[in-house]
């Protein structure tokens, strides 16, 4: 559908816009008045994001319950919707601990360093053509880049804990941050191959014809590669030896309570839906579909993409470390260079017989 | 979208290169290793910003991925595989401060002369061109540059080689 | 193209303002009440034995210096990227070269056992 930034259908936040132009643009001096309609911008799309993460939270729940056969949290709210608000509130009211041999100031930087990424890689998500609060020339890399902070975050956490467990837990995720990064990384590279461009909202209007999961072969196997490696990256289930329960107690957030818990737990949740946005832009056509509203096909895409991650919790169990690392360097790393390979070779003989 | 007028550029310009000296006196000053790391990441971090600000968004970019997210993993990995007990040592003569600062002034004093001295392709009065870098470094990379390109390549396989050897060694 | 990562840095102050303030907040309602046992390092009961500290296996270090090698390599793949389409065959070709040197350090390391988690 075509869709003009104009059109209050295809643009939600138009009115917004237009409120927020007409009180501070039109009345202050610039750049001031831009500045502050910038920063209620970024800030409006922030504080979305986390009603959609506490949303996210729920719907897991009641799905991995359903999945389970028990019911999941219907209590709070009808079915049970507000759940997840009041346990904001109740992590709001418990008592922060931090202990006695702990390193305060990294301890309490450590989940800002987590989260703060999370959240600045939505403005350059496109929701819908030229619907993202800026698009960079190099948003694929610098998405990257930004995925690659929380490892600084949780080694932070686990060191500055000062807890055994904790600086276990904060090893073993880095240490499988950074074997499925690469993967990821190489992976990328194949939509920015067949789009040309770094940019998200170039490589989402590259896949008008033809989305990228399509791209017989290469399509599918980079797909796979790329969901799989992100979960490893947002360490989801099976993925989470991070925090497995049942050998190092919570992993890297043992010593957290309270609202830093409550930061990381957010983080988490950010991540794994901007995972499921990464997906849905860089291998199912971004915003792109017929009759509905673009934004509305990049939610439900995205969703769609979540339910799957939700449903490969409520089905798989937890790896073994040995297996994890296996996995990354000795599969999904060669994997990826073939595909990327193949990929290119493909693209240089399509060149050459369409002249 | 703001208007780059050349008074914000040059306020982000000071701002981000202020807080990239800030973290690097703080890796100086910082009394824990793993302190200096973290401040390590503030300056590494700016120094993308700054790059951006100088038009070489791409460059910015790869800053980001290699320094701030590899390196700075690399570096935490090493200082958490330490024993604690070998912390810096806390003041060890006069001797070593004196040489420290001799080095740091030596080095200053060349790097200045070096950059003071130097006929620089563009001068300061011509503006930078507001244009995305990472076509021109891809022209570049892959006829003007080939050569180094591959030995880039050749340099890193020795790097890894190295690190394998050296890491089996300890073992 | 500059103009386009002001909003980034705006980002990045309203999100780090996103997550202080809750922090903020929590200072102010949350009870405080620390005692010896509580803010002791959590060990399931017990008392930790020996320092947290410990030296453990260099393993992870190798892996990290792998990682950045290979993440060093796929940088330059981006630029490779972007303009594959206006590159001729050579560009393929010169592509292939450089990961196929770093191949050989990736078999190199496969052989040494270097990528197993013993």
């Amino acid at each position: 559908m075509n869709c003009p930034t104009d059109n209050f259908i295809c643009n939600p936040f138009l009115y917004f816009h237009l409120a927020a132009n007409a009180i501070f643009r039109d009345h202050l001096p610039e750049p001031l008045g831009t500045i502050i309609v910038l920063a209620l911008t970024v800030a409006m799309v922030t504080t979305l994001i986390a009603l959609i993460v506490m949303s996210q939270v729920w719907a897991e729940r009641r799905i991995v319950g359903f999945m389970q056969g028990r019911l999941g949290p219907n209590r709070v709210g009808p079915a049970g919707l507000l759940q997840s608000v009041a346990d904001a509130v109740k992590l709001l009211l418990k008592e922060i601990i931090i202990p006695t041999q702990a390193d305060k100031i990294p301890f309490m930087l450590a989940p800002l360093l987590v989260l703060v990424p999370s959240l600045v890689v939505w403005s350059i998500i496109p929701w819908g053509p030229g619907l993202s609060v800026t698009d960079l020339n190099i948003g694929v890399l610098f998405v990257l880049g930004l995925g690659g902070i929380p490892t600084i975050g949780i080694l932070t956490a686990g060191w500055a804990s000062s807890n055994k467990y904790a600086l276990l837990g904060g090893m073993r995720a880095a240490a499988q941050l950074i074997a499925y990064e690469i993967p990821l990384v190489i992976v990328v590279l194949v939509p920015v191959l067949l789009a040309g461009t770094m940019s998200l909202g170039g490589i989402v209007e590259a896949q008008s014809n033809l989305w990228f999961l399509f791209f017989l072969p290469v399509g599918p196997v980079a797909f796979l590669l790329f969901l799989v490696a992100g979960i490893a990256e947002v360490n989801r289930s099976p993925f989470d030896l991070p925090e497995a329960e049942s050998e190092i107690v919570a992993g890297f957030h043992t010593e957290y309570s309270g609202m830093p818990f409550a930061l990381f737990f957010l983080a988490e949740y950010a991540n794994s839906f901007a995972v499921s946005a990464m997906t849905t832009t860089l291998f199912l056509g971004g915003w792109g579909g017929p009759i509905l509203p673009p934004f509305i096909w990049f939610f439900l895409k995205t969703y769609a993409v979540f339910f799957v991650l939700v449903w490969i919790r409520g089905t798989l169990p937890r790896l073994r470390y040995d297996q994890l690392m296996r996995t990354a360097w000795k599969v999904a790393l060669p994997l990826a260079l073939v595909t990327l390979g193949v990929a290119a070779i493909e693209l240089s003989l399509i060149r050459s017989l369409l002249g | 979208m703001i208007a780059p007028t050349e008074a914000l550029v040059a306020g982000s310009f000071y701002t981000f290169a202020a807080i990239a000296l800030a973290g690097a006196i703080g890796v100086v000053l910082a009394r824990k290793v793993f302190h200096s790391a973290l401040f390590l990441v503030l300056t590494l971090a700016s120094l993308a910003a700054t790059f951006v600000i100088l038009g070489a968004d791409f460059l910015g970019a790869v800053q980001i991925v290699i320094y701030v997210g590899a390196i700075t993993v690399l570096i935490l990995f090493g200082i958490m595989l330490t024993p604690r007990n070998v912390e810096l040592p806390e003041s060890s003569g006069v001797g070593r401060s004196t040489a420290g600062v001799f080095v740091a002034a030596a080095v200053f004093i060349v790097s200045t002369t070096v950059i003071v001295t130097s006929q620089w392709p563009r001068s300061m009065s011509t503006p930078i061109p507001d244009r995305p870098t990472t076509e021109a470094i891809g022209q570049g990379l892959f006829t003007t540059y080939a050569l180094p390109f591959e030995m880039a390549s050749i340099l890193l396989l020795i790097a890894m080689i190295g690190a394998i050897v050296i890491a089996r060694e300890e073992q | 193209m500059v103009a386009s990562f002001g909003p980034i840095a705006m980002a990045v102050v309203i999100a780090t303002i996103f997550g202080l303030l809750p922090l903020g907040i929590s200072r102010l309602v949350a009870p405080r009440k620390p005692d010896s046992v509580k803010n002791a390092p959590y060990e399931c009961g017990v008392e930790t034995i020996g320092p947290t500290m410990i030296q453990f296996k260099n393993h992870f270090y190798l892996y990290a210096l792998i990682f950045v090698i290979f993440d060093v390599e796929a940088v330059f793949l981006f630029p490779w990227a972007v303009i594959f389409s206006q590159l001729g065959t050579l560009a393929l070709v010169e592509m292939f070269v450089f990961v196929g040197l770093l191949l050989v350090g990736y078999a190199y390391a496969w052989r040494k056992g270097a990528l197993d988690w013993v």
